[in-house]
Formats: C-alpha cells, structure tokens, sequence
C-alpha cells in the first residue's frame, strides 16, 4: 500500500470541501435551478463564447399515397453566450484539521461564501428581464398582481408557441407572492380545492393557471412612486446559464484546485496557504454567463 | 471578448448615465427580441445593455412620456379598484329620517 503523503491529504482536503460546497449552491438557487443551464467539464476561460443550438422549427407534412416525403432544410440557429461572469467568494481557516474534524464548522465557513455566489447568480439571471421584449409586458407598476395579469402572462407564452411540455415558472419578490396567496380564488378550499388548502395553511402558492410560482429576495426594482417590482413569468428555454471549467492553478505553486460538478452545475474550490495570517485559504469560484435564448418564452410582469 | 474592455465601457457609460435607474429603449436582437419596447432598469444594468447593443438611451421625451404612462396607468388602476371596493351600508328607513331630521309620517 503506497504511505499517504502530505500531498494526498492536501488533495483530499480540498475534495472534502469542494463536496460540501455544491450541494449547498444549489440549494440556495431559485433561478438557478429554472433555466436552461448548460455545463460542460471543459476548460474555459472568461470571454469566451459558448454556442447554444436553438432548435428549429418543422412543419408536418401530410403523406398522401405515392406521395414522396418533403425534405425541410431547418436553419439551427445559435444563441451566444459570453463567460462574462468569474464569481469568487473567499475565506480563511485558521485551524484546517479542527475544521476536517468537526464537519458542522466547515459548514459553517462555506455556507456564507457559497450564498454569496447563489446570490450573484440569482441577481444576474433575474436582471435579464429587461431583456425580454417580444412579449409586451404585463401588470402595472406600484399595483397589487392579480388574476387578470397572469392569465395574460400565461397567454402570451402560448402565442409565443412555448410547448405544452414545457414548464411554466413565475417568479415573483414576497409581497406578489403574498398579494398572490391572498387573491380570493386561489386561496379558498371551495374555488381552488387542496391548492387553497394548501395557500392558506402552509404559505405555498404551488401552481397557478399553468405557472409553478416562486418567490426571491433578488428581484429587480427600479423608480420611485410608484416602485416597479419587475418580477418574471418565462419558460425552461428562455433562459441559458452557461457554466464551464476554470483551469487548475499552476503545479508547484502552493494552490490545490478541486471541481465540484453537479447536475449541469460546477464549481472550483482552490485551497492555498495565506502567509500574512498564517491561515489556509478557500475560494470557491464559477465562470459563468447568463443570456435570453428565446425571448417569445418569457414576459415581465410588473407589478 | 475582452472582458476588460467590456467593464470598462459599463462603468463609463453607468457613470455618464448619472443617475439610480434609467430608462432604455430596446434595439432588435438575434433572440428574437423585439425593437421599441421601454424599460426601466438600474442604471448599472442599462449601461450593460447599451454596450451589449441590446438597448440604447431613451430619449428626454420618451423617458417623460414612458414615466406619465406609468403614472397613468397606476391612477386608473387605483381608480377601478377603488370603485371595486365601494362601500354600502344598509341603513333603515327611521335611521335615515333620523339622520336627515325629518319626522316620522302619523301612523294611519
């Protein structure tokens, strides 16, 4: 059996840590775990542009007997995203072995540093609702949501031809969600069944005229009196988060790089040694960009 | 895309822009984005959408316009759900004479 070195335990530090750090990512992504998130273990640098085929449309043709089939020559265009983002939170350990023995205190220093980067990309990809524009925005700024504007959200994503397949998200900041949850017809038993139920005792609005709904703290407000909340009703696709590889950090430098790679999602976790405080330091960060694929997939809904 | 440049030109254009938020006009895109459509947006994010050529500025006018649209639409908003919320209370016949201080007709 080959004697464990320093190095191996190094490595092994590093795989420990970059382990806790995903699962936790994701679980603070709202958005994040929404959108068309496209991740691939290559390498990349900030910059970069990632190609992201769109799938085009086709006609079905009626065969009629002796007929030939009709050849279609789709055009597959591409919707490009740009690695614009390098998202880094850092943190020292003074005591890595205490921290190796008590897993609740690497917890404790990653979770902080791991919500940080959710938030950033949550920020990021609810800022993109500027961008959607060929669905005329609904609902009217400085007013309470109501039945009327998510119907018609729901409307304008069927015209735009989103597949029935595909699921409906509405996200919206807390007080839509409570305006929402308090709209008579969703939250009683005799107009909207379990799922009243389900508004009034537990809180949650589950599903409303095909849209699941969802709530964050990172939706975008702008003006003042009256205040517009600019919350999103989209589908999967229109929305892409791409997320790539960052390279390992040069051999002999001091600094050990791990991947954390889950689920269309991959974090870097780098340890090196801080000799000013004499503490070892853990970043963890992503490359990422974030952009509209289909902008007739998703529509503001302001409120 | 050299990102440095790239943050370069929004921190410019954000500190040109002078103020929170910022209306911007939107510009035809490849994703089907359509031309003409006005947004506000933190002024942050408008420089980000101008320099990707996603937006451009909107004009003095268009913002004015863009803005008494917005105040328009929350007056009449406000108007149709106060209308919704109108009181009634049912008052008796007594009760009202009473109120107004008029007597009671003989009974016959």
């Amino acid at each position: 059996m080959p004697a464990i070195t320093s190095a191996n335990l190094a490595s092994a530090i590093v795989k420990l840590v970059a382990a806790d750090a995903l699962p936790a990512l994701v679980g603070n992504l709202v958005m994040g775990n929404l959108v068309n998130r496209d991740y691939e273990p290559v390498l990349a640098q900030a910059g970069d542009t990632v190609n992201i085929p769109i799938a085009p449309t086709l006609v079905a043709h009626n065969m009629a007997e002796g007929d030939a089939v009709q050849l279609q020559n789709p055009n597959v265009t591409n919707a490009q995203i740009v690695l614009n983002t390098h998202a880094e939170a850092t943190f020292q350990i003074p005591d890595v072995t205490k921290v190796l023995a008590v897993p609740d205190l690497l917890q404790l220093y990653m979770n902080p540093a791991v919500v940080a980067i959710a938030q950033k990309i949550e920020t990021d990809l609810l800022g993109l609702y500027a961008s959607f524009t060929s669905n005329t925005p609904v609902g009217t700024a400085g007013t309470a949501i109501t039945e009327a504007v998510v119907d018609s959200a729901e409307t304008a994503l069927f015209q735009a031809k989103v597949p029935a397949s595909e699921p409906k998200y509405l996200v919206v900041d807390a007080a839509t969600y409570s305006q929402l949850r308090q709209i008579d017809r969703f939250s009683e038993f005799q107009t909207a069944g379990e799922a009243g139920l389900r508004a009034l005792v537990d809180g949650t609005v589950g599903k409303i005229k095909d849209f699941f709904v969802f709530r964050s703290q990172f939706i975008s407000k702008t003006g003042s009196s009256p205040i517009t909340t600019h919350n999103l009703a989209f589908a999967k696709n229109a929305i892409g988060l791409v997320v790539r590889r960052m390279p390992q950090p040069l051999p002999g430098t001091g600094a050990i790089a791990e991947y954390a790679e889950l689920g269309n999602f991959g974090v870097r976790v780098i340890m090196s040694y801080e000799p000013n405080t004499l503490a070892q330091q853990f970043t963890v960060d992503v490359l990422y960009g974030a952009a509209v694929i289909r902008n007739g997939f998703g529509v503001q809904v302001n409120s | 895309m050299d990102l440095k440049a790239y943050y370069q030109k929004i921190r410019d254009l954000e500190q040109d822009l002078k103020r929170t938020y910022a209306v911007v006009v939107s510009l035809e895109t490849a994703d089907g984005g359509a031309e003409g459509v006005l947004t506000e947006v933190a002024a942050r994010l408008a420089a980000k959408m101008i320099v990707e050529g996603r937006a451009r500025r909107a004009t003095k006018e268009e913002e004015k316009e863009f803005l008494e649209q917005k105040l328009e639409a929350r007056r009449v908003s406000d108007h149709v759900e106060a209308t919704k919320r109108m009181q009634i209370t049912v008052v008796s016949e007594s009760d009202l004479r009473a109120s107004k201080g008029v007597k009671a007709p003989p009974k016959q």
